[in-house]
């Protein structure tokens, strides 16, 4: 979630579709928005809401703060060296 | 706590429009602030409308059902990420019970450690109320040491009576 909002802002059906769009990432729809919910009062995302144009209804549009930057990159360390550890273990 | 969209909750009957879809998410949600209950409600009546405004009801109710689970289980996700499990939804009855419980036990303690102090610490008087319960065996100390016990029974009592006000602001 944090990666897809990396990117830049996205409201909650752009970061379900993106998320979809990878199956092996496995994410119900009904888990999209508890997570987006929780990030925020975590303080990893901030959104705003949005009158749209082409929508009835305004969106909330959420994007990374630092801390959620911050929390991304560890993750991504973290993730790179379980997978150089696992190549390691494979070669 | 783990979430199965697909699960149904406690109500199994299908929602008939998406309105009531909503509803029924924002009945299982009183227990948070009105705020954050508010938001929540507001992002998925946006949802619901884009993805499946095209559809007549109930198609529309059925199809949010079948993508975000039950209104009850999409509800119970949001608790889970705020930490509520089941004991949010106990019975009122049962909090109110546990409430007295711990008021109960509180002033219970107090009043044996108020008469453990009395004990130790005023001179032994044929005319004092608990003089006659130092001849039961245990000693001047004794006594104060089971008193003494009753402090962390007052503490547990206390923090067991921070913790139900704490959640009953919450769910206020």
């Amino acid at each position: 979630m944090l990666a897809i909002l990396e990117r830049g802002e996205h409201y909650g059906l752009e970061v379900l579709e993106e998320a979809t769009r990878l199956p092996e990432v496995g994410i119900a729809d009904g888990t999209v928005y508890p997570l987006l919910n929780r990030l925020e009062r975590e303080g990893k995302l901030r959104s705003r809401w949005v009158a749209s144009e082409t929508a009835s209804h305004p969106r909330r549009y959420y994007s990374l703060t630092a801390a959620g930057a911050a929390a991304l990159a560890a993750m991504k360390e973290g993730w790179r060296e379980f997978r150089s550890g696992l190549d390691r273990l494979l070669d | 706590m783990s979430f199965d969209p697909g699960s149904t909750g406690s109500s199994t009957s299908p929602p008939g429009t998406a309105e009531e879809y909503l509803a029924r998410v924002a009945e299982r949600l009183q227990v948070l602030p009105e705020r954050d209950r508010g938001e929540i409600l507001d992002e998925t009546r946006s949802h619901i409308a884009e993805r499946y405004g095209a559809l007549p009801e109930p198609q529309a109710a059925a199809a949010a059902m079948a993508d975000l689970g039950s209104p009850e289980a999409y509800a119970e996700a949001f608790l889970a990420e705020y930490g509520m499990t089941e004991e949010a939804f106990a019975r009122p009855s049962r909090r109110l019970i546990r409430s007295a419980g711990g008021v109960v036990l509180a002033i219970l303690a107090g009043a044996l450690l108020l008469f453990g102090l009395l004990n130790v610490l005023t001179p032994p008087s044929a005319e004092s109320v608990w003089f006659i319960w130092r001849d039961v065996g245990l000693g001047r100390y004794g006594w104060f040491l089971l008193f003494a016990a009753s402090w962390i029974l007052a503490g547990v009592a206390a923090i067991g009576a921070a913790a139900l006000l704490r959640r009953a602001r919450v769910q206020a």
